[in-house]
């Protein structure tokens, strides 16, 4: 055998010529592979740390609209057990309100079709909210010259052209569906979020006076890091003890678990495009050693002749095929490999290489003997007579 | 008629008896072939084309099987030995030379020689030891590093030859090995298959030339499938 595997290596090295498109192929097959296991990797860990970082660490408990009866601070002494909850209260996005209206901006004429967010002070703070100019809506401050206050984000407030205004920390005014309103500050939504920057922000209090409550009562519980799956556990049951399910929560994905969800979604991909990437190496394997068998028959007959068996010459064959194959995987994966490292370092990616890919030498030898198997029977049944009857 | 060795002393390195081989569909290649060939001797098989001599030098050197007949080698009879136990008498006890050289092409002229050597099971020093002997031996020592498509003919049959010796075979099976060359390395080739005959080997050369024919200890015809021993031979 250790024979066999010698003469078979160095038919691959003397036959490089003829078998360097045939490793061409598997080398890139196995290059395509590794930079797909490791890139899909990479990029999904980089995907699901901006997920994370998107959604970190905010719970929207959504309370049936009979909750908009109660005060804030009634709902909030429902939490006032959980340690981890760093910051909570009511915040409908524009999109859980659903409802539009045309803002005003009298002194200068300006009329935009925005949405509206129903939140208090302490809903914006959870969100990171933060107030650029004025200060945060408090339904408090009502008074009887301005029973109703608002909030404007910080594009609707420049496209009104109140900013200054408020910067200056003079009297500005808008009209809401023809209904006149203060404005008590400008708001900077929080980082890579921008609903509220074009939102018209009310307090619960105006919301109801002017008819727009949403039909229900979300709450923004911001909670410590590594948190929200334990707190989310009990959160239902504290907010409404008598029916837990009623309270329905959205928490962020575990960035572990959005990891290896988003991974599972390409890993599979990759699978595929291996099997089709190990069918085309498997075919060029094939392809490479049945001309090789067609081109050696003299060399066949001539081994087998000076007294190699059948059974040597399928070997030689077999074992040929399989080094190419192992040695295209292995000169991939490493050209793969810097690849994925070039990605990670160019694109600020984590560097994740699967442990997987190691076994893509592993899968050229198999790939290789598989492939080799029937020019190797073929070779092996090459009549040596002819080369007593050829000139 | 049985094509006998003109020397009784020793049981025969070879001896065949009616041996018989045919091809589909209906032709008989050879018909009750029985042939004995004693230590130290040199045959020449002549005759035309179709004769059936290159099936006999096959059937000689273990590459076919007959259909019938019997054929015992240095006293073990093969008919019963299975595809392995062939290969390893050819191995051990036969060497080739063809007509049309059949060097391994990306190799070179030395590794042409320790290949049939490693097939052997010899390597390392004794390999080299003697790769280089037989280079010697052909005159090719200086070319042991050319690849053979750079050799003359004679130099590649003379290759094939080193290669074929390198192994001490018992029986030297030559296919026309001078039928591709001029006449001067046809005199080289000869002598050189000759001289390899000792005690304890023999030759058998399927040739066309009656120079060689003559050349060699004994001679035999075969023609229509049929041998029979003519004189002749050891004439030159």
């Amino acid at each position: 055998m250790r024979d066999l595997l010698a003469r078979a290596a160095v038919t691959l090295v003397r036959r490089s010529f003829r078998n360097a498109l045939t490793l061409i192929a598997i080398v890139l097959s196995a290059t395509t592979i590794t930079a797909l296991f490791g890139i899909t990797a990479g990029s999904s860990a980089q995907t699901a740390e901006r997920f994370s970082q998107l959604d970190s660490p905010i719970i929207q408990a959504t309370l049936p609209a009979t909750e908009w009866e109660n005060s804030e601070n009634d709902i909030l002494q429902r939490l006032v057990g959980f340690t981890n909850i760093t910051r909570a209260g009511t915040l409908d996005l524009p999109q859980d309100t659903a409802s539009s209206l045309t803002v005003t901006a009298p002194r200068w004429g300006t009329s935009i079709k925005t949405n509206i967010a129903v939140a208090t002070a302490q809903g914006l703070m959870a969100r990171q909210a933060s107030i650029t100019s004025g200060s945060y809506p408090v339904s408090e401050s009502v008074s009887a010259r301005d029973p109703y206050t608002v909030s404007l984000g910080s594009r609707l407030a420049s496209e009104l052209g109140v900013t200054a205004s408020v910067n200056q920390g003079l009297s500005a005014r808008v009209s809401l569906n023809g209904t006149e309103m203060a404005v008590t500050g400008i708001l900077q939504d929080a980082e890579n979020q921008s609903e509220l920057s074009t939102a018209v922000v009310v307090t619960p209090q105006t919301a109801a006076l002017l008819g727009l409550l949403p039909p229900n009562r979300t709450l923004q519980i911001r909670v410590t890091e590594n948190a929200a799956s334990t707190v989310g556990s009990l959160l239902g049951l504290a907010l409404h003890p008598q029916d837990a399910e009623a309270v329905p929560l959205k928490y962020p994905a575990s960035p572990e678990k959005l990891r290896a969800s988003l991974m599972q979604d390409s890993q599979n991909l990759t699978l595929i495009i291996c099997v089709i990437m190990a069918i085309v190496s498997a075919f060029s394997i094939i392809n490479t050693m049945q001309i090789a068998v067609t081109e050696r028959r003299r060399e066949i007959g001539i081994s087998l002749a000076l007294g190699l068996s059948g059974k040597d010459i399928s070997i030689q064959f077999l074992l040929e095929s399989m080094l190419l194959g192992t040695l295209g995987g292995f000169i991939g994966m490493l050209i793969g490999s810097v690849i994925v490292a070039g990605a990670s370092l160019l694109l600020f990616w984590p560097y994740i290489l699967p442990q997987e890919v190691l076994l893509i030498p592993v899968a050229g030898i198999i790939i290789g003997a598989l492939a080799g198997l029937i020019p190797a029977i073929r070779a092996a049944r090459i009549d040596p007579v002819e080369l007593l009857r050829s000139t | 008629m049985m094509a006998h060795a003109r020397s009784n002393a020793a049981p025969p390195l070879v001896l065949m008896s009616g041996i018989t081989q045919q091809f589909p569909p209906n032709t008989t290649a050879l018909e009750n072939v029985s042939l004995s060939l004693d230590h130290g001797q040199s045959l020449a098989i002549v005759g035309p084309s179709g004769s059936g001599k290159s099936t006999l030098l096959a059937i000689l050197g273990l590459l076919e099987k007959p259909d019938g007949g019997d054929y015992i080698l240095d006293g073990r009879a093969l008919g019963k030995l299975s595809a392995t136990d062939l290969a390893q008498i050819r191995k051990n006890d036969i060497g080739y030379v063809f007509q049309s050289f059949n060097l391994i092409d990306y190799l070179s002229v030395e590794e042409n020689i320790l290949y049939a050597l490693t097939i052997k099971g010899i390597r390392g020093s004794q390999a080299r030891d003697r790769m280089h002997r037989a280079l010697e031996n052909v005159g090719l020592l200086h070319r042991r590093n050319a690849s053979p498509s750079t050799l003359s003919g004679g130099e590649q049959q003379r290759t094939a030859i080193a290669r074929a010796i390198v192994t001490a075979p018992k029986l030297l099976l030559c296919d026309e090995p001078t039928g591709n060359l001029d006449s001067a390395n046809s005199n080289i080739i000869l002598h050189l298959i000759l001289d390899s005959v000792a005690a304890n080997n023999a030759v058998i050369i399927v040739t066309h030339d009656e120079h060689i024919a003559a050349a060699c200890t004994r001679r035999v015809v075969l023609r229509d499938g049929h041998l029979r021993e003519t004189p002749g031979g050891g004439t030159l």
